[in-house]
């Protein structure tokens, strides 16, 4: 008896340490959950909308996500920022970030959403140990930020089916991929939420007659894919397609391929080259975002070794500063598809200037290209960065404006699933 | 970015009237000639064949469709070479492991189709012009796609162009003094705009 007793005092103790470490991971994810980044815009934002604007069952649910737009007023071309489709590519979300914050717009439009999946940026990389936030010094102490993961959180879209059937060119991909958003390009109105999100960014490029769509992301240095534009060489054939089914490539009205090797070979601040988005690689947006509307489009890739999966610790560090020696071994062997220095490594502010002035560059030669997509517009650019890093300041920091000043009061907003009240 | 466009233009005036050669930053052998028309395919389905169509057009010297022709896909460059129209054959040589893995080919059946390219154009008396000008179309491994590609190629080529980047390692000096075959090296890809109407004469 005596025995039985306290072997259920054991089980009572044991489930009751059980339960405060379920807790305090529960507080953990409920954190990452809930937290709200809070940024200044610039004074050239003329208007803010929402993915639900474009495809409206997105209304309420962890992937709308905000639209912002800066409208020169003046007759231009249009470009569209896609920063974060991705959430654990971080510096594609600081660039949007610091273009939210210090646009300034002559001529034509720009639209960005700088979230673009904003339910895979509220959860961790599931089996992965990695932290969830990372804070950006800053002349007021800190701005902290979330990092996320590749896909959509499960809490908001499960199950996954055992193939991923992408629509609608029918081709099979990972199954995990049904909640990858640029994978399910060009999406569908009544689809799966990362579907919807597609499709509401595909309206946003159509409905805003966009002529220069950029998706910005990071990757590994061992994919061969890393600190490259993608863009088109052809495009599908729609009529064609939607009256026979066949899939047939065309020349483009404008070829986005020349605007991006003109972009590569110009640039030399840092190492960029280009690839051509294959005809028969679904789901992607520098594939379907230029078959299913008629603007350029281009795949920006910075190099981050904090996804590669042969690093040490996954730290805070290691996302920010870039630094590993095992990467650096495997780069002596001849292994990986970046010049990589660990001396250097390939810090946030680097990889976030890259796509600042990798997105410049583009819309810049498209419209030397062609006159009528003309934008102009400026942000902080990679050469500024370097040098503001080189009197040892966090340039990331310098150009983010701190919300609690009183002076930034009107332009605050807060980042979320939906409107939060100031 | 301005600046390095109004550069660009000034340089390109300036050019007008002098021999190119003196602005390009062109070292090793130097510039070849050949006639036009010419045809451009790649080595390894890289962009770099449309990078260098680009350059071509962006010389203003020649038309695509009458001085030059672009074809990649196989078996469509066996045709234009079995036609016997063309003067020389230009390779660029990058791989690219996206484009290749989707579109369902290998690294094998790309060497394949190149060992033949090669064999039609010696038939034809087509002389090969080896071109590598894309950044990162190197590597230390002997095995890559890029390194078998230019060891199918270059051999065979009656002369090399190469960027600076990727002669690091000497790999194609190296291959130009065992083969016998003339190498020039460029600093940048975008030299080849000046130079472009030097190599093709119409």
């Amino acid at each position: 008896m005596e025995a039985t007793k306290k072997r259920f005092i054991l089980k009572i103790a044991i489930l009751v340490v059980m339960l405060v470490f379920a807790a305090i991971a529960g507080v953990k994810f409920w954190q990452l959950r809930h937290y709200k980044e809070t940024i200044v815009l610039s004074e050239d934002i003329t208007d803010v909308k929402w993915l639900s604007d474009y495809c409206p069952s997105l209304k309420d649910t962890w992937l709308d996500t905000p639209v912002f737009i800066a409208d020169s007023g003046v007759e231009g071309g249009t470009v569209f920022i896609n920063g974060c489709p991705h959430p654990y590519e971080p510096a594609s979300t600081m660039a949007a970030f610091l273009m939210l914050e210090n646009i300034k717009v002559e001529k034509g439009k720009v639209i960005i959403v700088p979230r673009a999946n904003y339910s895979g940026s509220t959860e961790g990389m599931v089996g992965d140990a990695y932290p969830r936030f990372f804070t950006v010094e800053t002349q007021w102490g800190g701005e902290t930020f979330r990092i996320g993961d590749r896909y959509t959180n499960p809490l908001d879209q499960w199950p996954d089916p055992f193939t991923y059937v992408n629509y609608p060119s029918g081709q099979n991909l990972a199954y995990q991929d049904i909640r990858n958003l640029n994978r399910t390009y060009p999406g569908r109105e009544n689809g799966t939420i990362t579907e919807r999100a597609a499709y509401a960014i595909m309206e946003i490029i159509r409905q805003e007659d966009v002529d220069i769509a950029i998706d910005m992301h990071e990757a590994e240095i061992l994919y061969p894919v890393t600190s490259t534009y993608v863009a088109p060489a052809k495009v599908l054939d729609r009529e064609k397609f939607l009256e026979t089914g066949v899939m047939e490539y065309i020349e483009p009205e404008r070829n986005s391929l020349d605007v991006a090797m003109m972009a590569a070979m110009n640039i030399d601040q840092f190492f960029m080259k280009c690839a051509a988005s294959p005809n028969t690689l679904h789901g992607l947006s520098h594939r379907e975002w230029a078959d299913w509307s008629d603007a350029m489009t281009f795949l920006m890739e910075t190099p981050e070794i904090f996804i590669d999966k042969i690093t040490g610790p996954r730290t805070e560090a290691l996302l920010y500063e870039g630094k590993d020696e095992f990467l650096q071994n495997v780069t002596d062997k001849g292994l990986t598809y970046f010049p990589y220095d660990m001396e250097f490594g390939t810090p946030m502010w680097y990889r976030t200037a890259r796509h600042l002035s990798g997105a410049m560059e583009i819309i810049n030669w498209a419209a030397l290209f062609y006159d009528d997509v003309e934008c102009i517009v400026s942000w902080p650019l990679y050469e500024e960065m370097a040098e503001i890093e080189e009197q040892g300041i966090d340039s990331i920091g310098y150009f983010l404006k701190n919300p609690d000043a009183p002076e930034n009061e009107a332009n605050r907003f807060v980042i979320y699933h939906k409107p939060v009240e100031k | 970015m301005r600046k390095s466009i109004i550069a660009l233009v000034v340089v390109a005036l300036i050019a007008v009237a002098v021999p190119t050669q003196l602005f390009a930053a062109i070292s090793g052998a130097p510039l070849k000639q050949y006639e036009c028309p010419f045809l451009l395919t790649s080595g390894g389905q890289g962009a770099g064949s449309k990078m260098l169509r680009l350059l071509v057009n962006q010389s203003k010297k020649f038309t695509l469709g009458t001085d030059f022709f672009l074809e990649d896909e196989t078996p469509a460059r066996y045709d234009y070479i079995d036609s016997g129209k063309y003067k020389a054959l230009v390779v660029v040589m990058s791989v690219t492991e996206k484009g290749l893995g989707a579109s369902g080919i290998t690294i094998e059946d790309e060497i394949g189709y190149l060992k033949k390219v090669v064999e039609k154009a010696q038939a034809q008396n087509m002389p090969i012009i080896a071109v590598s000008m894309e950044k990162d179309a190197r590597s230390t491994i002997k095995t890559n796609g890029n390194e078998r590609v230019i060891d199918t190629i270059c051999p065979n080529a009656d002369w090399i162009i190469t960027i600076a980047d990727n002669n690091t390692d000497g790999r194609f000096t190296e291959l130009g003094k065992q083969y016998n075959i003339p190498v020039t090296i460029i600093d940048k890809p975008l030299e080849l705009v000046k130079v472009l109407p030097d190599i093709f004469v119409k």
